[in-house]
């Protein structure tokens, strides 16, 4: 599963624990940095574990049920069920509206199209399956984040396209 | 009107670049064709039943002459020499060619005209009053805040992927000519307590298969809020509309199921969450663009044109051109008139290459180079000197533009239906031509009165029957098009969803069974003074059922 940041391929160093298997639980957490699923949240956090601690949610968490999450992991991977499905764009907007600092990871089938605007939601990094990588290599990833020059949006001040056309324009007026 | 400064101009052309780089992704392979049709639908490229179709974007109906040019010029070079003005104000072209569809883009461009989000599960064209700006009823110029949203919800990087359409309207004026109460978010300019500028925000109303009437979800919204709470709306129904069955998606069942209360209350704390820190840029950044809006160089007049009335007087065509087609404009010694675009047994809404080159013509002449497209698919000139009046009706008459049927019975809204969509179960347009050359005769239009057929050849309703004074709705009942009729449906600030009469018609007796609704109004009408609507309303549509049912 590649991943990409900013237009470029790089190295996972998070592991991802999957949701269906439980039996990792009942043991001593692996070392190194972890992403765990939303339910075993909690038990994980219980564990001594050297290193950092990530989570994978569904994509029907409420507000409330993000909000809950500040302060509890450094990282936090958002689905994309399909590509078509932009309910993760508005959870990583929420995620950084309530002051979430940490890596915001978009894990699905996203296209190249998207890049641009995943980041200026919030997120850090794209996951994308490896036969959708194999089609649409990464470079296609690169070219499509600056495809504009700039972006109407206020408060969106993640994206590759920093200047925003309303604060240029008061800019250039005052 | 608006222009486009140079980062408009950047953005566009932009979305030229970025689509020619799709079309080519599509063709090598990298995109599916699953991941390619959204990228052309934000770009109101559709797969249609024979050939694409094209939408273009004329945000809240606003176009110049040149643009019009520019519309003929694409009409005859890449379609077949006309074009289909729609129900949310734009323009369609049925014949386009994939290949060819960036280089239209690109010529769109060059008049400051593109086709970004006229269809798709995104925000979509911003629509409007056609006399917004000039009405002598309105409150406030709705305009530059469209322009405020086209431009905040174009390329939206968190509302480009909604569970489904997301369209918004605003109106001006106290008297509703967007249809407000019909869209997933409509705004009407009120005053405040302290006489301040700002919105009644209404949520989720909408046609389709589940019509719904609009609830208030805010009295009042000052005006320099409207960005961030149109944010907060958005990111509550991104966050919790249905994803899972796409005749359950749109925000008006996000809010039935929810409850209005509950919705509001979403709302509220969603918009509590969010700083106000860019009010003063969205307020900077609107006055900017009311400076775009300017009044015209109105010259003054009084209001009472010689030259009009004597004319009026000797010439009884133009005196029910006058009578039926003009409008009350804010200055004196002007009128809007609005250009229908329903010839009698036509097809409602067509416009040829040469009727765009001659409207663009006579709006350089008769009113400042500019028009309106109406959600009635008709142009409105704002601006003519009430003593030019009578010069433009009879260059409008010499081109077969000059007919006196505006919000008459022969102003038929129609979907393409299934002689173009997709979509459709059944044929719109021939039910159209039928009903009008049925009621073709001039002075028994002007006795009926106001009278609005709105004609859907499918249950998703881009025809507008529900809100028809008659709807009729085209469906397929075992390979054969039949048609319901509804009646009483109402699309203004007395917003009302039509009642099935019953049974359908087939398509040879549609048109005779609208006769005898109308005969039948006719007969009980109480004086001529009461519109079709109100006697449906005083009688209750039940009272119509005998005479349309009388041959059956």
């Amino acid at each position: 599963m590649p991943l990409i940041r900013k237009g470029v391929t790089v190295e996972d160093e998070w592991t991802t624990l999957a949701s269906d298997d439980d039996t990792i639980f009942d043991e001593e957490l692996p070392a190194g940095d972890l992403i765990v699923p939303h339910r075993r949240l909690a038990s994980a956090r219980q564990r001594k574990h050297d290193g950092k601690l990530g989570v994978a949610i569904d994509n029907d968490l409420d507000i409330g049920a993000l909000e809950a999450l500040l302060g509890t992991v450094d990282l936090i991977s958002v689905p994309f069920p399909a590509f078509g499905d932009g309910r993760g764009f508005s959870i990583a907007k929420s995620l950084r509206n309530t002051g979430f600092t940490g890596v915001l990871r978009a894990h699905g089938p996203l296209i190249a199209d998207q890049a641009a605007f995943a980041e200026a939601c919030g997120f850090d990094e794209i996951e994308i399956p490896d036969d959708h990588a194999e089609r649409q290599p990464v470079d296609q990833y690169a070219t499509a984040r600056t495809a504009f020059p700039a972006r109407y949006q206020e408060a969106y001040d993640a994206a590759p396209q920093t200047v925003s056309i309303l604060s240029a324009r008061h800019t250039a007026r005052h | 009107m608006y222009r486009y400064d140079e980062f408009d101009e950047s953005m566009v052309r932009a979305r030229v670049a970025e689509f020619r780089g799709q079309v080519q992704r599509r063709v090598d392979g990298s995109l599916t064709e699953d991941e390619f049709k959204p990228l052309r639908l934000m770009n109101g490229l559709y797969l249609q039943l024979h050939a694409y179709m094209l939408r273009v974007a004329i945000p809240y109906g606003a176009l110049s002459s040149d643009q019009m040019r520019q519309l003929a010029m694409i009409a005859e070079r890449y379609d077949r020499g006309y074009g289909h003005l729609t129900t949310r104000q734009n323009i369609q072209y049925n014949w386009p060619k994939l290949p060819e569809v960036p280089d239209i883009l690109d010529d769109l461009a060059d008049v400051q005209m593109h086709a970004i989000q006229t269809s798709g599960n995104c925000i979509r064209n911003v629509t409007s009053d056609p006399f917004a700006g000039v009405a002598a009823d309105e409150l406030e110029d709705p305009r530059p805040t469209a322009e405020l949203i086209r431009q905040w919800s174009t390329f939206h990087p968190e509302f480009s992927f909604l569970p489904r359409k997301f369209k918004i309207a605003i109106t001006g004026s106290p008297n509703d000519r967007a249809a407000v109460y019909f869209h997933d978010i409509g705004l009407r300019m009120v005053a405040g307590p302290d006489d301040d500028a700002g919105y009644e925000v209404i949520v989720g109303g909408g046609q389709g298969r589940t019509p719904m009437i609009g609830k208030v979800v805010r009295d009042f919204l000052p005006r320099e809020e409207l960005l961030g709470y149109l944010e907060a709306i958005m990111r509550v129904y991104n966050l919790y509309g249905r994803r899972d069955n796409k005749y359950k998606a749109r925000i008006k069942i996000l809010v039935h199921e929810l409850g209005l209360e509950a919705f509001k209350d979403e709302v509220e704390a969603e918009y509590s969450r969010k700083p106000d820190a860019d009010n003063a840029l969205a307020e900077a950044e609107l006055q900017r663009i009311e400076t775009y809006f300017a009044p015209k160089d109105y010259e003054t007049r009084p209001d009472r044109s010689e030259i009009f009335e004597v004319a009026r007087h000797n010439d009884p065509a133009f005196a029910a051109w006058a009578d039926q087609n003009l409008f009350s404009h804010k200055v004196e010694g002007y009128a809007a008139a609005t250009i229908t675009i329903k010839r009698v047994g036509g097809e409602p809404g067509d416009v040829t290459a040469d009727d765009m080159r001659t409207l663009a013509d006579l709006a350089d002449r008769f009113s400042f180079g500019e028009m309106r497209v109406s959600h009635e698919q008709n142009i409105v000139f704002s601006d003519v000197r009430k003593d030019d009046l009578y010069d433009l009706w009879k260059a409008l008459a010499k081109a077969e533009l000059g007919d006196a049927n505006k919000g008459l019975i022969t102003d038929i809204i129609a979907c393409p239906g299934l002689d173009y969509c997709a979509l459709a179960t059944a044929r719109s347009i021939p039910i159209a031509q039928k009903i009008s050359t049925a009621f073709a005769d001039p002075i028994r239009q002007r006795d009926i009165g106001p009278l609005s057929i709105k004609i859907s050849g499918c249950i998703n309703a881009c025809g507008h029957h529900h809100v028809g004074h008659i709807g009729i709705l085209g469906l397929d009942k075992a390979g054969e098009e039949f048609y319901q009729i509804t009646l009483g449906g109402d699309a203004t600030e007395t917003a009302a969803l039509g009642e099935r009469a019953g049974p359908g018609f087939s398509s040879d007796e549609v048109a005779g069974a609208i006769e005898r609704v109308v005969d039948h109004y006719l007969d009980v009408r109480d004086g001529e003074d009461e519109t079709f609507l109100e006697t449906c309303r005083r009688l209750g549509p039940d009272a119509f059922k005998e005479a349309l049912y009388a041959a059956h």
